[in-house]
């Protein structure tokens, strides 16, 4: 707790303008912030934009930190994760890389978040348009949990076509939502219009 | 299940990092055991936290966010001024090229677009094979020797502008206009040293975009285009 009250002490320093503050608070954090932006995202480069965000965020907002509910620690990991999923939630393609990346992985880290997070109904949108057996793939490996052994199991087929339906379906979804970006320009953008 | 006081997701954190004093780890535990939502929220976390493989960032990243921070509290003083809100901006330190400080005068547009210091995204951008590169035209022949280019990506929503040949003014200030589909426009300083500009940025609306264009202003910028022009792009699908 102590290091928690140093740590708020720094942010308070660094609005105030302490270059020498923010570094110290920086150096302290930064790496555990862009280490879980990374396992969520698996992109380096949102991965940097979400450290910058959550800074800024925690920086400006530091009154609202409450050591009652937790470390400085676990304060800036439930901000990084929640704009993590933002960033997944409104870039498709980064979205569909992701749940690419989760396919063939043993180690499943961040991979529950996302899927228990995120909303179904932005995937199996995009699924509507697929093979069935894709889709069926799909489901059962990103909302139901199941191991890819288990679909192969359930829907009767080798372990390779499965893991090659799941390949094939996301590609599906990737050609499909690139065509949707054209028609329906997506990300927040211009605000108000959807 | 109506009021259940759940555990903040700050504690579970805590303790799937074992970072929890004892009296307090007896009652969190005691929760879980009837509690399948905390339960589940301490599993994913669990689950991210032990895999979790300690990465660092860029190293550019500290600079790029103590410039955004020092750019808010130049904000916050300036935003007394009730006709000219400046967003100030900092522009892509680029090798061999110039470092300066630009602002970006704010019409109505809610969200200003943000300008990012980092010469790696730059080059990504200039390498992506999506990207288009469009050569910007003086308007007269008395501003001939500026030539430039701009570099503009929908999908990554980030936009180059390199400009060469800007005259170093005494009493006025090269500007440049960003210019959107609906009309609607930004001004922003364009910063240069010995007659070289590199302006790098990120908007949300880079895919509403029309055209850019130069200017010369009064010095420290002007809200709306006086003139005279000095080049122009534009941008088309
Ligand atoms: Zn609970």
């Amino acid at each position: 707790m102590e290091q928690d009250y140093d740590s708020k002490q720094l942010l308070k320093n660094i609005q105030l303008g302490s270059r020498r503050s923010f570094e110290i608070f920086y150096e302290k954090y930064v790496s555990y912030i862009y280490s879980i932006a990374y396992a969520i995202t698996k992109n380096p480069e949102e991965a940097e934009d979400i450290c910058h965000d959550v800074f800024l965020e925690v920086i400006e907002k530091c009154r609202e930190y409450d050591p009652r509910r937790g470390s400085i620690k676990a304060w800036l990991a439930v901000k990084t994760k929640s704009r993590a999923l933002d960033r997944l939630r409104k870039k498709k393609p980064l979205l569909i890389n992701r749940l690419e990346l989760a396919v063939d992985q043993a180690e499943k880290g961040a991979d529950d978040f996302i899927f228990i997070h995120l909303e179904k109904e932005l995937i199996l949108d995009a699924l509507n348009h697929i093979p069935d057996d894709q889709r069926e793939a799909l489901i059962r490996a990103y909302y139901i949990g199941e191991t890819q052994r288990e679909i192969a199991k359930y829907m009767n087929k080798p372990l390779g076509t499965v893991k090659s339906l799941i390949r094939y379906g996301l590609n599906n979804l990737r050609k499909q939502k690139s065509l949707l970006e054209w028609v329906e320009p997506d990300g927040g953008g211009r605000h108000g219009k959807h | 299940m109506a009021n259940i006081k759940h555990i903040p997701e700050e504690k579970l954190i805590d303790y799937a990092r074992g970072a929890i004093p004892m009296h307090e780890a007896g009652k969190i535990h005691s929760h879980l055991l009837y509690c399948q939502e905390c339960y589940n929220t301490l599993q994913n976390w669990q689950q991210l936290l032990n895999n979790l493989e300690p990465k660092q960032p860029p190293a550019a990243l500290k600079e790029r966010i103590w410039n955004r921070l020092s750019v808010h509290q130049h904000e916050r003083k300036t935003r007394k001024h009730p006709h000219i809100v400046l967003r100030s901006l900092l522009v892509a330190a680029i090798i061999g090229f110039i470092v300066g400080l630009g602002y970006f005068i704010n019409g109505n547009r809610k969200t200003p677009p943000v300008a990012v210091n980092d010469e790696f995204r730059a080059m990504r951008l200039q390498q992506d094979p999506q990207t288009k590169q469009i050569h910007i035209v003086p308007v007269s022949s008395e501003y001939a020797s500026i030539n430039g280019n701009i570099w503009v990506n929908t999908r990554r929503k980030e936009l180059l502008l390199e400009v060469e040949g800007l005259m170093q003014l005494s009493n006025h200030d090269h500007q440049v206009w960003i210019i959107y589909k609906d009309n609607e426009m930004i001004g922003a300083l364009l910063p240069y040293q010995n007659g070289t500009s590199r302006l790098f940025l990120r908007d949300e609306n880079v895919p509403e975009l029309k055209m850019l264009k130069g200017s010369i202003e009064p010095k420290g910028g002007s809200k709306i285009p006086t003139g005279p022009d000095t080049f122009y792009v534009e941008i088309k699908e």
